[in-house]
């Protein structure tokens, strides 16, 4: 724990503490929730649009269910979104920028040209364009929000790889004969792991921040799944009387964007990393 | 003296692109060399800055394209290779760099920075291999122990032995050095230059040793080349370079070469 706080430093610390709390929530939700059934979906008539009490924590939506149950239960889907966005992406842009950086020449030009025309888009406005061609639905959002996101990893990691490239140790395992794929993985990847997980992890917030509009939108996941992004659209037919239906999954969403972002500036700034010594 | 030509370069021409499309063509990097390198010899390639010695360097390394001109070793053409054939062909060349922090990977341990030429030759991982990297640390004067770390953990002259152990690695019979001693103390400078004399002796090196120090490279070189802003201003035996040089140019290198003796 004091090697963590030496590492990350208190807010980092925090953020890491958020994050992780979050994930369990997500992970045991069905045991955690004080109502499972109506995390779940399961409609509550009798309790309509109650405001937060000692039964119901957060107050309950237009159909009774606990707000509080439904946004753990939410935890689920946009932790997952966000964390699968940004795997996706990078799944997308790293080889992509690798090869860009590393090969240079005509197939620096095809691959960086092609990039740009993705980042030409305004990256919701891309999405939410994706999405409506692909159609609602967990998979389809987080493929829609990937697509946009995965031209800022091809950049990040191509601009890594110019400086690696020209690196002496670099230079001295092409000349030591060793092939094009074996010095990628081995020198080149390690080294640009570093910004990239800083870069993934500031990102993970945005991109949950993406999906959560998208399903605002209606082009995210269906209810009766929860999912933060559609509780906020659907409490707003009752803002500002019955606030907390749109606040609570409202206010959730900003926390684990924040520790996401606090962690990543956290990772980017940790002290005594291995990958330090690296000139 | 043996008279088969390791290396064999004819004009050599180096030129750096000019940025911009009527841009006026730039001054060649390297006007014109043309040398032999023969088997079991060393030659010493000498200039200041900006000479065109490195650029010399990295184009018989195909590290950067040449405008024109030849470059055969052991008689193969070896500008025309290319792929798979290149990067085989090339572990025939062994490669010291300047400074012996950089050219190790910070990542990897010496063991692994050693078994990586090796590998890539095909050779498989093992107890044998151990073997072998030991055998090529102790050759180059360091002892087995030094496998688990990594370069930071050594001084300048230890990982510049484990550099020289790298390229040895895949025992070429050129060695091509780039300032190998630049980076390193008076002192050390000392051993690494004994060490490649020892080197050259038992394993029959031909050497291409790259200095802007006269001094460091006229006791190891059987001739010497002099560049001077992209051309070869003189080349012939070390000890007809050194006693009557023939161009100003040598004559001042030569007594930057004195006063560091003196000191």
């Amino acid at each position: 724990m004091t090697r963590l706080v030496h590492r990350l430093g208190w807010p980092g610390t925090i953020a890491f503490g958020v994050v992780l709390v979050f994930v369990l929530l997500a992970v045991l939700a069905p045991w955690i929730a004080p109502y499972p059934g109506q995390g779940a979906g399961a409609p509550n008539v009798a309790a309509k649009l109650l405001p937060p009490s000692a039964d119901y924590w957060l107050g309950t939506d237009h159909l009774g269910r606990d707000v509080l149950s439904r946004v753990i239960y939410g935890a689920r889907v946009s932790m997952t979104n966000g964390i699968l966005i940004v795997l996706f992406a990078l799944l997308i842009g790293l080889p992509i920028g690798l090869a860009a950086g590393y090969f240079g020449g005509w197939i620096d030009e095809a691959l960086m040209r092609g990039t740009d025309v993705f980042l030409a888009f305004p990256a919701l406005l891309l999405a939410v364009l994706m999405a409506a061609a692909l159609g609602p639905g967990f998979l389809n959002s987080i493929i829609a929000v990937a697509v946009t996101w995965w031209p800022w990893y091809a950049r990040l990691a191509r601009a890594e790889v110019l400086v690696l490239r020209g690196q002496p140790y670099v230079e001295a395992a092409r000349l030591a004969g060793v092939s094009h794929p074996r010095i990628i993985i081995r020198h080149i990847l390690p080294a640009t792991g570093r910004p990239l997980t800083v870069q993934a992890a500031l990102d993970v917030g945005p991109a949950l921040l993406t999906a959560a509009a998208l399903s605002f939108l209606g082009l995210g996941i269906l209810p009766p799944t929860a999912d933060w992004g559609q509780m906020v659209d659907a409490g707003r037919k009752f803002f500002p009387a019955r606030w907390w239906y749109s606040a609570m999954p409202g206010l959730t969403i900003f926390i684990v964007a924040l520790a996401f972002s606090i962690l990543g500036d956290a990772l980017r700034d940790r002290k005594g990393g291995a990958n330090r010594a690296s000139a | 003296m043996n008279s088969t030509a390791i290396l064999e370069v004819r004009d050599l021409v180096i030129r750096y692109r000019a940025r911009g499309l009527f841009a006026p063509r730039s001054r060649p990097a390297v006007n014109g060399a043309s040398f032999t390198l023969a088997e079991r010899e060393t030659l010493g390639i000498v200039g200041e800055s900006g000479s065109g010695k490195t650029s010399l360097l990295r184009a018989i390394l195909r590290l950067i394209p040449v405008e024109s001109g030849s470059v055969r070793l052991e008689g193969q053409d070896w500008l025309a290779l290319k792929g798979d054939t290149l990067r085989l062909t090339r572990q025939r060349i062994g490669v010291v760099a300047q400074n012996p922090y950089l050219s190790l990977s910070p990542r990897l341990t010496i063991a692994e920075i050693l078994s990586e030429p090796l590998l890539a030759q095909g050779e498989r991982g093992g107890p044998a291999m151990r073997k072998k990297i030991a055998a090529l640390l102790s050759d180059c004067g360091l002892p087995a122990d030094f496998m688990e770390r990594r370069a930071r953990e050594l001084s300048g002259g230890q990982a510049q032995r484990v550099a020289i152990a790298r390229a040895l690695a895949l025992e070429p019979k050129l060695m091509i050095l780039d300032e190998p001693t630049s980076a390193l103390d008076v002192s050390v400078q000392a051993q690494i230059l004994n060490l490649l004399a020892d080197l050259k002796e038992s394993r029959g090196l031909s050497m291409l040793f790259v200095t802007h120090n006269l001094k460091v490279v006229a006791h190891l070189s059987d001739s010497l080349l002099v560049m001077r802003r992209g051309d070869i201003v003189e080349f012939g035996a070390t000890e007809q370079v050194v006693r009557e040089p023939r161009h100003d140019y040598t004559r001042e290198l030569l007594s930057f070469g004195l006063i560091g003796a003196r000191e």
